[in-house]
């Protein structure tokens, strides 16, 4: 009596989404449309991304960083498309791709209590299975907080930074206090 | 055709001999308001005050008949459908263990308490609260009950035979989704009785997963499902209960809190009825609809009407621009 949807690749996705406004991605062959980012998750953004571009001009200045990039960790044929906050790659542009980034250097993500469980069990080990991706960030919105994953001799490293620390990024060079990222928001904001 | 007549008659015997048939009510303020014919199918009038008990019911009997020596059983919930496994488990004498969630509302908390279940908390959310639950039944080999299964459409169907009898020639019935389970009953009756009546989904703007799916056709998940509506905080869709959605719904209506919220008053002061939020929800749509049903026989499904105290006296003071 269950009927068999089929689940869907990655190349699939990208013709089937629906074309509205919401954000969606790509889950073991699944749909799973984005609920609006809250307030925090915006802000943490947008200084991120001011931080990050900031960085990425001036240490790697042939490299672009792409906000809401699609990453598809196993491919056009694999079944997931996550769609990330932000994205730092040194590939050159190209529209054959569908917005998908094809080599991340630096992957960043914005946790929220609606995401987090899905943000750490299922997209972190995936991230992690890209060649040549060299470091994720994954921020807390709920307090001051983050996690940077890095690969080092073909294993990944786990670095906390807490309240008072530095966030440190050495893909791309960066090295900001972590409430800098928190700016503007009550009650977080340095 | 889910089920010939035959089938849901035999079921809606079976269910009448604990629930008698729920009224409907065609309430004259209601009508006015929404430029129709506006029946109200109370299912908040059942004995556990929400439509879930019919399902209940028939699924637990059909599984003491074919596992006699069953040892207990087991769900997840965050509501209604516990107090309906609780209430039809208690009749069987039937050990039911129903898993909610860590914050689960005190007041359902304490009602599927009252039918002599034994209440679990696990886990911070329903998804938890399931995964828990099925471990627990694995681990004390108990029968684990879905919260969607054919048994339990067949059952709820019941609610359905009786308003399509009582009121001959609806046009429209607006029907809250949650998991699938109500609507499906509906659309197994209209079909069994082979009627032209329009059956419309009623779901919530911030958990439109079935909205989002009927429009894909195809399963389309939220990564939240963040509404007051308990009976329609869903974030996965069911594949079967979407298939039967897609092949008999019409469309599917989104309604936002603040709609939410004013039909509950709405409810509250043209029929003296509490309705939860899931119960309301058709009834907002409705009103939604108004221009598009001038002059038709509709009817809204109340499926419920657990709401907890304190926010209902809260939605009760809110302010209506009328």
């Amino acid at each position: 009596m269950e009927p068999a949807y089929k689940l869907l690749s990655a190349e699939e996705f990208l013709d089937a989404c629906p074309k509205d406004q919401r954000h969606y991605q790509l889950f073991d062959g699944v749909i799973v449309a984005m609920a609006p980012p809250a307030d925090a998750h915006q802000i943490i953004a947008g200084n991120l991304l001011f931080e990050i571009g900031a960085a990425v001009r001036a240490n790697l200045p042939k490299c672009s960083v792409r906000s809401q990039a699609g990453i598809a960790p196993q491919s056009l044929q694999g079944r997931d498309h996550f769609e990330t906050d932000i994205t730092v790659t040194c590939e050159p542009f190209s529209r054959q791709y569908r917005g998908i980034v094809q080599k991340p250097l630096l992957i960043v993500e914005i946790l929220s209590p609606s995401t987090d469980r899905d943000d750490v069990f299922i997209k972190l080990p995936s991230y992690q299975s890209i060649a040549g991706l060299e470091e994720i960030l994954y921020v807390e919105t709920e307090r001051i907080g983050a996690t940077v994953y890095r690969r080092a001799d073909n294993r990944w490293a786990t670095v906390p930074v807490t309240t008072n620390a530095r966030l440190q990024l050495s893909t791309i060079g960066l090295d900001i206090p972590i409430g800098d990222v928190y700016r503007g928001i009550p009650g977080l904001s340095p | 055709m889910m089920f010939d007549i035959e089938t849901l008659e035999e079921a809606a015997t079976f269910v009448h001999r604990v629930v008698p048939a729920t009224p409907q009510y065609c309430w004259p303020l209601l009508s006015r308001r929404v430029g129709a014919e506006l029946w109200v199918k109370h299912e908040n009038h059942t004995p556990i005050g929400a439509f879930k008990i019919r399902g209940g019911l028939v699924y637990l009997d059909a599984v003491r008949r074919s596992q006699p020596d069953i040892r207990g059983v087991v769900t997840a919930t965050t509501g209604n459908h516990g107090q309906s496994i609780a209430l039809a488990a208690a009749r069987l004498a039937i050990d039911a263990t129903i898993v909610v969630p860590f914050g689960n509302s005190v007041e359902k908390n304490r009602a599927m308490a009252g039918f002599g279940a034994r209440l679990v908390e696990a886990g911070h959310d329903f998804q938890a609260a399931f995964e828990h639950a099925t471990e627990l039944a694995e681990r004390e080999n108990r029968h684990f009950i879905p919260s969607y299964d054919q048994l339990l459409v067949k059952g709820v169907a019941s609610y359905a035979l009786e308003l399509f009898r009582a009121v001959a020639d609806l046009d429209v019935v607006y029907v809250p989704i949650g998991l699938g389970s109500g609507i499906s009953g509906v659309i197994a009756a209209r079909d069994a009785l082979d009627l032209g009546t329009e059956i419309v989904g009623v779901v919530a703007e911030n958990a439109p997963t079935y909205a989002l799916s009927f429009a894909a056709g195809r399963p389309v998940s939220t990564n939240s499902a963040d509404t007051m509506a308990g009976g329609l905080a869903v974030r996965v869709p069911n594949a079967e209960a979407l298939d039967i959605i897609c092949r008999g719904a019409a469309r599917i209506v989104t309604v936002s809190e603040a709609e939410m919220r004013r039909a509950m008053r709405i409810l509250f002061s043209d029929t003296h009825n509490a309705a939860e939020g899931a119960g309301a929800a058709p009834l907002a749509a409705a009103l939604q609809e108004r221009g598009r049903l001038a002059g038709k026989r509709v009817a809204v499904i109340q499926s419920g009407g657990n709401i907890d105290g304190a926010l209902f006296a809260e939605i009760l003071e809110e302010q209506d621009e009328e």
